[in-house]
């Protein structure tokens, strides 16, 4: 069954599942400087000032532009 | 750093329940839970909301990664409170001084009034305090030199080997949930907080028999040690070992076979009696468990590595290196060790009891006498070693040995190495791994593609994928399947970045690439905020090409690339 893709990601199109969110942040595509957000949040928090920076890696660059 | 174990701990001590309460509470295993807690794993987002809902808190306040949030005060309402505040055990006087001073209430009738029926709501709600035994799969299996017990799917306590003293007599145990064998007695922790003594000593039988709301019990040689759910310690046999300075505030206990180890509210080890490395017990917090032979001493840490303490200095260099254990057991001369995928790690000089122990899987539990090592499935157990008090069975090797996986390819992308493979029948799972340093071997159910981290490899370097097909049933591990390539990194050279992508908007720029043979799917974006102003207005590609190879359009197609987009102003 898929799993309800609950998670918006700040300049990306669609909508994630927590997995693929997760998957996002471990590989580096959804840096911690990314803003998310859930209905249930109703704000937007960047990624490393959630506990999911617990996914972010070690030795990212958080660039920002 | 990851903040919400220490907002859990709060939060749980605070609202004063238990780790196993909130475990069912989440749908995990008591384990499981405590791994949130000392920061091994993370939540999951439906967790958070049960989690917000059974605290009065807002999703934001669990998923903020602080340690402040708003807790709901005695009527109801909220007030912004530093969780920092409830680190310390409260008084019932602290807490009604709290109430007052959040209402900026002042003494007198009306304060008063409400101090007593606090006093009193906080009065009743101790007396009907839970007591909060902790279920764990590494408490269903005990083992001592003649004996081996343990609980089966069922619940009922099976026990196995030596019985001169009775110590495996039938016994009118409730719901037990830990068992500890001691040298000719057995131990039986009930779900409600009572335990069963079986055995031929009557002042221990006499001893156990008055223990109420126990939440924790350990066994040595000739004593126990057990702590209630006020954190108060009772030891009963073995003198020295029950010279415990120790007796408030703890949380659980531990035993070697001549010593008594405590562990305090803070995680704080102390000991009494003799047990090698003694010295260091202080040294260590919030382990997962111990155990201890007269020849070794290991100590599982709460990230899922072991230290082992030898009598005779000797090294176990392997066995410090193993991670994601989650139970030790040592003898006198091997250490072993339990991941989370149920295999079971020795560090022995004996050939054929390592290979013994390798076929085992799903197993939950582990513990050894000096001899032998047993494991427990959850429902009946291996074992290897010395069975001179016929305490297991031994499995005659009539295991049919898996094929290997076949079929191993990789592909390198912009961070990662994928492996895939063609899978075998029979098989309940697939370790692969990749010898780039530790931890870099992934446990899977099904045959599926399987990333590893390539930042710490090198280029130019050989590396070798290895899998094993993992057995069950009838059926045991296979050999490795092996693959070896050469690695070469994705490398940011930039061919196209002069001739298109500066100044250009973003749709240009993704026609382009995909008219240059690139998956749209593969092309992953990090635009900027709406509000962001650019310097260059650029649209910048970071990586693309891989050095030293000529790529083939479905190559280039499997590239990931990544680009970085500012808005154009103009």
């Amino acid at each position: 069954m898929n799993k309800p893709k609950i998670w918006k990601i700040k300049g990306y199109e669609g909508s994630f599942s927590d997995d693929e969110l997760i998957a996002l942040i471990r590989n580096g595509q959804v840096l911690g400087s990314f803003k998310i957000t859930t209905k249930e949040l109703k704000d937007w928090i960047k990624v490393k000032d959630s506990i999911y920076q617990f996914y972010i890696k070690g030795d990212e660059e958080d660039e920002t532009i | 750093m990851n903040k919400l174990p220490e907002k859990l701990v709060k939060l749980r001590k605070h609202y004063n329940y238990s780790q196993s309460y909130l475990a069912d509470t989440l749908g995990v295993d008591t384990f499981e839970y405590m791994n949130y807690e000392n920061g091994s794993k993370m939540i999951n987002y439906v967790q958070m909301k049960k989690l917000a809902s059974l605290y009065h808190l807002s999703v934001m306040d669990i998923f903020k990664n602080d340690d402040e949030v708003t807790l709901m005060t005695l009527d109801n309402t909220t007030d912004e409170i530093n969780l920092e505040y409830f680190t310390k055990e409260l008084t019932w006087f602290d807490k009604a001084k709290a109430y007052i001073s959040s209402h900026k209430l002042v003494s007198g009738i009306i304060g008063g009034l409400v101090l007593t029926i606090i006093v009193l709501l906080i009065v009743l709600s101790n007396m009907a305090r839970p007591y909060t035994p902790v279920k764990l799969n590494i408490n269903r299996l005990s083992v001592s030199e003649t004996t081996v017990v343990y609980i089966d799917e069922n619940d009922r306590v099976q026990g196995a080997g030596s019985n001169t003293n009775g110590e495996l007599s039938n016994m009118d145990y409730t719901s037990p949930i830990k068992v500890c064998e001691g040298e000719g007695f057995t131990l039986i922790l009930n779900e409600d907080g009572t335990v069963n003594y079986m055995g031929s000593l009557d002042s221990m039988a006499k001893s156990c028999a008055s223990l109420r709301n126990i939440v924790d019990i350990a066994a040595g040689s000739s004593f126990y040690v057990a702590v209630d759910s006020n954190g108060r310690v009772f030891c009963e046999g073995d003198d020295a070992a029950c010279q415990i300075s120790s007796t408030r505030n703890i949380q659980r206990v531990f035993a070697s076979r001549n010593a008594s180890i405590v562990e305090d509210n803070d995680g704080n080890l102390s000991f009494a009696g003799t047990i090698i490395g003694s010295s260091s017990l202080k040294n260590y917090k919030n382990i997962i468990t111990m155990d201890s032979s007269d020849e070794l001493m290991a100590i599982l840490k709460d990230d899922g590595t072991i230290n082992v303490f030898s009598k005779s200095n000797r090294n176990y260099l392997v066995a410090e290196s193993w991670n994601d254990i989650v139970d030790v057991a040592v003898g006198n001369d091997f250490v072993a060790g339990l991941d989370s995928y149920g295999k079971v790690h020795i560090e022995i000089e004996n050939d054929e009891i390592s290979d013994e122990v390798a076929g085992w899987s799903d197993i939950i539990a582990i513990d050894a006498g000096s001899d032998y090592l047993i494991g427990f499935n959850g429902k009946m157990i291996v074992g290897v070693g010395n069975n001179a008090y016929h305490q297991f069975v031994k499995e005659e090797n009539t295991k049919t040995t898996l094929e290997k996986v076949t079929s191993i390819t990789y592909m390198i992308t912009g961070n990662s190495v994928d492996v895939s493979f063609n899978g075998v029948d029979n098989a309940s799972g697939y370790l692969v791994s990749l010898d780039v340093g530790t931890g870099l071997s992934k446990r899977i159910e099904k045959e599926e593609i399987v990333s590893f981290d390539s930042e710490a490899m090198r280029e130019g370097k050989n590396y070798t994928i290895s899998i094993t097909s993992i057995g069950t049933g009838s059926y045991k591990d296979s050999d490795v399947a092996t693959l070896s390539f050469t690695f070469y990194r994705p490398s940011a050279t930039i061919e196209l970045d002069d001739r298109l992508y500066i100044n250009k908007e973003i749709d240009t720029f993704m026609e382009y690439m995909v008219s240059m043979g690139f998956k749209e799917e593969n092309i992953i974006g990090k635009p900027g905020d709406e509000d962001d102003i650019c310097g260059g207005n650029v649209v910048t590609v970071s990586s693309t090409s891989v050095d030293g190879k000529t790529l083939n359009a479905d190559e280039v197609g499997d590239i990931v690339i990544e680009y970085t987009y500012c808005k154009v102003l103009e």
